[in-house]
Parts: C-alpha cells; sequence; structure tokens
C-alpha cells in the first residue's frame, strides 16, 4: 500500500483525537461536566452555563452526546465516568506531522471566541473573509500528502486533463504542476477569496494549462469529460454528496478515475469531536460516511469499480 | 512555525512595514542599514526605525517588526544592521500570495 495512505489516516486519527481531548477540555472550562455529575435538564444546562452563544453550546451537548459521554433521555442529561486516552506506537509517531497542530490550536481558541457570538471577527473559518487562513490550512504537510496520495492513485502525468470540484487555493498549482505543461486542469470552486489566491499562484508560476472557475459544485453541470476527477474535503459541506459523486462519475471518460479523499465518518468514530471545530464554517454539515458514497457510486448509471484505499480515500474507476 | 493571519493582515495595512519587508525579502540574506531602508522605501529614518524597532506609542511592542519576529538585528563592529528572518520570509511569501486577496476582500 502507498505509504501516504498509512500517513494520512494515522494523522487524521490523531486530529481527531486531539479535538476529542479538546472538547473534553472545554466540558471542564466551562463546568459542563460538574453540572451534569448529578444530572440536569438539558434546557437548564443551556442556561445555567455562562456561555453567551447557545446554540454553539447546544452543539458542545449534542457533541457529547453523540460521543457517548453524556447520555439524553426525555430532555434529561447525565454522564457517567469519563475516560480518554492515546494509544500510539514509534511507528505511528514516526508518520505524524507537526504543523497541523498549531492551525488546529487555532480552531480551538476560534471555538472559544465562538462562544462569546457566532459572528466574532477572531474566527476565521468563513472561506471569503478566512480564505488566508483557509489557505494556511491548505498549506499543510497533511494536506500536501492527501493531494501527492490523490496524484499517485490517479495516476496523474504530463498530458492528462483533470478536474478538481471544490479547489482551493494550493491544489490547482499542485496538481496542475502533475499534468502540465501538455495536460489541462480545471478548478472549481465557489469561494472568489481562495480562488484569488489561487489565482495568484498559477499567474506567478505561469501555468497556462490552469483553468479556474467560480462555480457553486452543488450548481455544477458536466459538459466535459476528463481522465481524472478529484474530491477531496468538499463532500461535508454538501447537503447531499452523492448528488455530486454521481456527477463526478459521468465527468470521467471512459477508464478515467475518480478520487475522493475524506476522513470517512464510519472509519472514524470519534469524528464528532472534530466536526464540533469544523461548524464553525457555516456550510459546514457532516464528514460523510465511506458506505453512503459507496452506495451512491453504485446507482451512478456507468460502469465502474470501486476500490476503498484506507481509511480515508476511495478510488473510482469507469470501466466503460 | 505558525503564522498568525492577523499578523499578516496588520502588516498588509501597513504601507511602511510592507515596504520594509520587501525590500528586505529582495536583499534577502543579506542585511543593510537603516538609513539604507529609508532610502530604498522613500521613509524618514525615524519613522523606519519604529517600525523595525518601536518608537513611542507607534509601532510599539506588539507590532514592530522585529518584536514580530519578522526582522532581526545583527551588530557588527559596533554597528546595527536588519535582516528578514526566516519567519519573516516565510510571511513575505505569504503575504505576496494573498495581495491581491486582500485588496478585494479584506
Amino acid at each position: 500500500m502507498n505509504q501516504l495512505v498509512e500517513i494520512v489516516d494515522r494523522n487524521l486519527e490523531m486530529m481527531v483525537n486531539l479535538a476529542l481531548e479538546h472538547v473534553l477540555r472545554f466540558g471542564l472550562k466551562y463546568g459542563i461536566f460538574s453540572r451534569l455529575a448529578n444530572g440536569m435538564s438539558y434546557e437548564k444546562l443551556l442556561s445555567a452555563i455562562p456561555i453567551f452563544n447557545k446554540g454553539y453550546l447546544k452543539r458542545l451537548v449534542d457533541t457529547y452526546i453523540s460521543l457517548g459521554f453524556v447520555e439524553e433521555s426525555d430532555g434529561f442529561l447525565s454522564i457517567s465516568d469519563l475516560s480518554f486516552g492515546l494509544n500510539l506506537s514509534a511507528k505511528d509517531l514516526e508518520k505524524l506531522f507537526s504543523d497541523w497542530v498549531q492551525i488546529v490550536e487555532e480552531l480551538y481558541k476560534m471555538a472559544d471566541y465562538a462562544f462569546i457570538s457566532a459572528e466574532h471577527p477572531k474566527i476565521l473559518m468563513d472561506f471569503d473573509k478566512g480564505a488566508d487562513f483557509w489557505d494556511m490550512r491548505l498549506l499543510m504537510e497533511l494536506n500536501k500528502a492527501y493531494r501527492q496520495l490523490a496524484a499517485d492513485l490517479l495516476g496523474l502525468e504530463d498530458g492528462m486533463n483533470v478536474l478538481d470540484l471544490g479547489c482551493g487555493s494550493v491544489s490547482p498549482v499542485e496538481l496542475g504542476e502533475a499534468v502540465g505543461p501538455n495536460g489541462k486542469y480545471v478548478g472549481i470552486d465557489f469561494s472568489p477569496g481562495l480562488l484569488s489566491i489561487a489565482r495568484t499562484r498559477v499567474r506567478n508560476a505561469r501555468m497556462d494549462w490552469v483553468v479556474l472557475r467560480e462555480i457553486d459544485i452543488r450548481k455544477f453541470v458536466v459538459k466535459n469529460t476528463y481522465d481524472a476527477v478529484v474530491i477531496s474535503f468538499v463532500l461535508e459541506y454538501l447537503e447531499n454528496p452523492g448528488v455530486t459523486v454521481k456527477k463526478a462519475i459521468e465527468a470521467l471518460g471512459p477508464g478515467g478515475k475518480l478520487v475522493i479523499v475524506e476522513p470517512f465518518r464510519d472509519n472514524y468514530p470519534k469524528i464528532a469531536a472534530l466536526e464540533f471545530f469544523e461548524s464553525l464554517t457555516k456550510e459546514f454539515i457532516r464528514f460523510p460516511s465511506c458506505k453512503d458514497v459507496i452506495v451512491a457510486i453504485e446507482e451512478s448509471p456507468y460502469d465502474v469499480k470501486v476500490e476503498p484505499v484506507g481509511n480515508s480515500a476511495l478510488l473510482v474507476t469507469r470501466l466503460v | 512555525m505558525f503564522i498568525d493571519p492577523f499578523v499578516i493582515r496588520s502588516i498588509n495595512r501597513s504601507e511602511l512595514r510592507k515596504k520594509i519587508l520587501l525590500y528586505l525579502d529582495e536583499i534577502y540574506p543579506s542585511p543593510t542599514y537603516l538609513s539604507e531602508i529609508a532610502r530604498v522605501v522613500r521613509s524618514d529614518p525615524s519613522n523606519v526605525k519604529g517600525a523595525l524597532v518601536g518608537l513611542g506609542n507607534r509601532y510599539n511592542g506588539h507590532s514592530s517588526l522585529v518584536s514580530l519576529g519578522l526582522v532581526e538585528i545583527v551588530t557588527e563592529k559596533g554597528f546595527k544592521y536588519y535582516r528578514l528572518t526566516e519567519y519573516g520570509k516565510q510571511v513575505v511569501k505569504l503575504l505576496k500570495s494573498y495581495h491581491s486577496y486582500y485588496s478585494r476582500y479584506t
């Protein structure tokens, strides 16, 4: 197996674990656990905790319920013994990048600001108003690793045509480089802020085979076919991810390949902890399950082969 | 090292600090002296010193380029020279990438 698969999976697992540790920290910090030790109604807890943004507080409590730390029965909340531990082998540790830790620590701080106000200026999770922060996230080693994994799985090389759905600001240069100068890279994103950063980089790199379009992928219409299609960390922002997956398959020519990279929720049982922080982006819905995505792929009218790659990637090949 | 987007935004809003960083990036890794920077960025040496190390209430310890870790002071034979740090180099790279974004979206 490509070593990048292990690297991506181990880093995502650790990211989820750190998020879990931090949501537990919030429970201590805001007196949620101590209040729940003897049980309390959901409503009473929300009013008792000194957090202004009750909507985000509710999301935190729902996260505890989803993670199994808190139980809800008829509007009454109770807590059982809490246990949290990390078990990492030396082999796992050598695969961990360090730069994403600094970035997720910023997410933790933003969550604190979100408890004050959902519109707090220190929250930079909007794709346009915080495109610079998003760009820093997209520049992380982990993101480079999954883009390289996608390029490897798709076998990207000079002369190929590739479509990147929800391309962001870094992928156009990295994946564009893999197919240039004789191929074509088409990147689609709905954020003009991220595309503006991407365009600066593409212009500086003189990559005239890279085309960027401001389109909401929910409204994307397939007009051309491609040798390869990429969907990475995008489905979590879509109400109906299956529709986009089917369109991506439709955009493949015969023999074309689609790669989907996501921390699939059925492979990361504690993903709700990370989702608590990712929900600072208003478009965020939930990470998709691998099972649901495969169902959508199999519903496609085209003859395809699906291969799960580790816990965070799916490779789809259109056969005819 | 983590780069705070608010620091980049703040520098982007300050023409003098931005010009100084871009010049130090241009001559990197060479250091240069205060009056040379002032001449290139077409500003007064006292303003440039304020941007580099802070001066009174202006560009105080929270926002001078040295206190932000973007520029370092090199002392040689009693003379002070200023050089972009490796961290500052990374910040300038992002600042350049975000120029068009900042001018239109923030």
